[in-house]
């Protein structure tokens, strides 16, 4: 009971509370610089240029271990999302400096202070954050980006398979692009190149076919090649079919849509509580810190 | 002596400066170095306030103008009338949060220009979905009215053009003048595109053009392209109605969380007194303020959130 009495005195109390203080405030400074970001965070998909001269690995990115097999994942899942022009150890480290700094500041700041072990640890927890969080971050790209896809492709095929109905293969797909969204016009740019260089073949449908990766897409791409090969009639009814296959796909991406968006404004939502809570916190803090320092 | 303490604070002084200078690069960096050129000889510095997305909503000129654009009668005394309202509420919340005459001042004014930006913004989320539905109608006419007058596009815009709602009529007679000046079908629509960009119009009378060339329509292309509209656009009002109910939840949350400083004014006077003055306590509410500004955005920008739009 005495050493309890010893540690609950006053002063320590008063001396712990404005520790508290200080780091929440520090967190809800932090919250609003996230929340600043999401707000001026826009990603753009544009067509890199392809041929560039490999760029000599610097000295950080030496630094780094990565397996063989890793890298090459990486840089698979940086050229799916247009993000080719940095390697995948450039990308690591963009998150790794962060967290670097971070510890550093929070180290200058234990320093500073005197309390080292506080501002150390929560330094290191978020280092470790920093090293982990990317290779989840390009998951979740990834994920987005496919279902950016998926629903914008039945408005392009939509397009595409009106059109058919009375234009000539070509002149369909140089006119299509017009309807492609943001996401998906770099690979109707690339479409377009290919078929200039493979003049009356199918293969640059099936090859864009396969790199989107959508099942949807691949059907539309081989049923609307066979349909060329086939008399009007049969073809006409080809591009029936496929306009209903489209409204299949418009219908599941948009539900899936849907229930994300549910979820995402739900955790948004529970966030957005977060200001009065920690507001309420604070203050009853400051008053606590005010009575005991009274005393 | 104490000085070795302060070296640290030095150097927390030069990151913070550092980090300050990457976040303005991040701000201002350049996107269409080209339009630089060809703008040389206009009044620079306001057609550049008027592109800056963070600074244009307190203009009265641009709001003005937007807003009789998109179909909403505006005038500049109905205009300040609505910044006097924004500024009026504005004042009362800020003294009562900061308790400071510099602040509610600087606040009031921040809020009363916003607005009647956020009204234009309701007001043209409002127009969009109307303009959808009288598109609907308008593609259905027209499919009608090409076959009955045996696809002779004059006589079925003459007709159109009597049976259409106001933004879409005056389009429609000037796509008339045109086509009567004697310009191609291909190009004579393109100011019409341009007005309203969105695909499915752009769609439609690129099949227009078509059926026109050919002289039939017998896979029943334009009535087609018009359903496929009308079944993207049920799509997107499910996902408008599922969006409602967050942000009826988010409004809630952002006016219960405003609440709550003027809550623990009522509760202990004096504490909250001391609390607002001290820096600790403005930095707080400020931050508070800001998310809470952030958030309101946000859900208002989900609520126009089209997926295959850009």
């Amino acid at each position: 009971m005495d050493l309890l009495k010893n540690i609950l005195t006053p002063e320590n109390l008063s001396k712990t509370i404005s520790w508290l203080l200080i780091m929440i405030i520090i967190g809800f400074a932090g919250y609003t610089f996230y929340q600043i970001l999401s707000v001026v965070q826009r990603k753009k998909y544009v067509l890199r240029a392809h041929v560039r001269d490999s760029p000599k690995e610097s000295l950080l990115e030496s630094l780094i271990y990565l397996p063989q097999s890793k890298e090459e994942e990486i840089r698979k899942k940086l050229l799916k999302l247009d993000m080719s022009n940095i390697t995948p150890k450039q990308y690591l480290l963009r998150f790794i400096l962060i967290g670097i700094v971070v510890l550093l500041i929070s180290l200058l700041a234990g320093i500073l202070t005197g309390e080292y072990l506080i501002f150390s640890a929560s330094g290191l927890v978020f280092l470790v954050i920093s090293i982990v969080q990317p290779f989840r971050a390009l998951d979740s790209m990834l994920n987005e980006k496919q279902l950016k896809l998926r629903l914008e492709l039945p408005e392009y095929m939509e397009a595409f398979a009106l059109m058919l109905q009375q234009l000539p293969l070509y002149e369909v797909t140089r006119k299509s692009i017009d309807f492609a969204g943001p996401t998906l016009r770099p690979y109707i740019e690339r479409l377009l190149v290919d078929i200039e260089l493979n003049p009356g073949s199918n293969q640059p449908y099936l090859r864009m076919a396969e790199e989107l990766n959508i099942p949807e897409m691949k059907q539309f791409m081989v049923s609307i090649t066979q349909a060329m090969n086939v008399d009007q009639e049969k073809a006409q009814q080809i591009i029936v079919e496929e306009l209903n296959a489209v409204e299949e796909l418009r219908e599941n991406s948009f539900m899936e849509l849907i229930d994300k968006k549910g979820f995402k404004m739900d955790i948004k939502n529970f966030g957005a509580t977060m200001p009065a809570l920690l507001f309420s916190f604070i203050f009853v803090l400051y008053t606590a810190w005010i009575m005991y320092s009274q005393i | 002596m104490l000085l070795w303490r302060y070296i640290p604070l030095v150097g927390i002084g030069m990151l913070a400066f550092w980090l300050f200078v990457q976040i303005g690069k991040f701000f201002s960096r350049r996107k269409y170095v080209l339009r630089n050129y060809i703008y040389q000889e206009q009044d620079k510095s306001y057609e550049s306030l008027l592109s800056n997305k963070y600074v244009r909503w307190a203009i009265p000129s641009y709001v003005v103008r937007e807003a009789n654009e998109s179909g909403w009668i505006l005038t500049y005394s109905k205009y300040f009338i609505y910044v006097a309202t924004g500024a009026l509420t504005g004042a009362v919340l800020m003294f009562c949060y900061f308790r400071s005459f510099t602040i509610m001042m600087i606040g009031s004014a921040i809020l009363g220009f916003a607005f009647p930006y956020y009204q234009l913004q309701k007001k043209k989320r409002i127009m969009r979905d109307e303009l959808q539905s009288k598109f609907i109608i308008y593609f259905k006419y027209f499919a009608s009215y090409l076959r009955a007058f045996n696809f002779n596009l004059t006589r079925t815009l003459t007709e159109l053009a009597n049976s259409v709602d106001e933004p879409i009529k005056s389009e429609v007679e000037k796509v008339l003048y045109e086509l009567r000046q004697g310009t191609p079908v291909d190009k004579a629509f393109e100011g019409f595109n341009r007005k309203f960009p969105i695909k499915g119009v752009r769609l439609f009378h690129n099949l227009v053009q078509v059926v026109v060339k050919v002289g039939e329509d017998d896979k029943d292309l334009l009535s087609n392209a018009a359903k496929k509209f009308a079944k993207k656009r049920y799509w997107q009002n499910k996902l408008q109605t599922a969006n409602k109910k967050y942000l009826i939840d988010t409004h809630l949350i952002i006016g219960l969380t405003l609440c709550f400083p003027i809550l623990y004014m009522f509760m202990s006077y004096e504490y909250y007194m001391s609390f607002v003055q001290s820096l600790l306590g403005r930095i707080t509410l400020f931050l508070l303020l800001i998310i809470m500004v952030i958030r309101f955005i946000n859900v208002q920008k989900d609520m126009v959130y089209d997926p295959t739009e850009e």
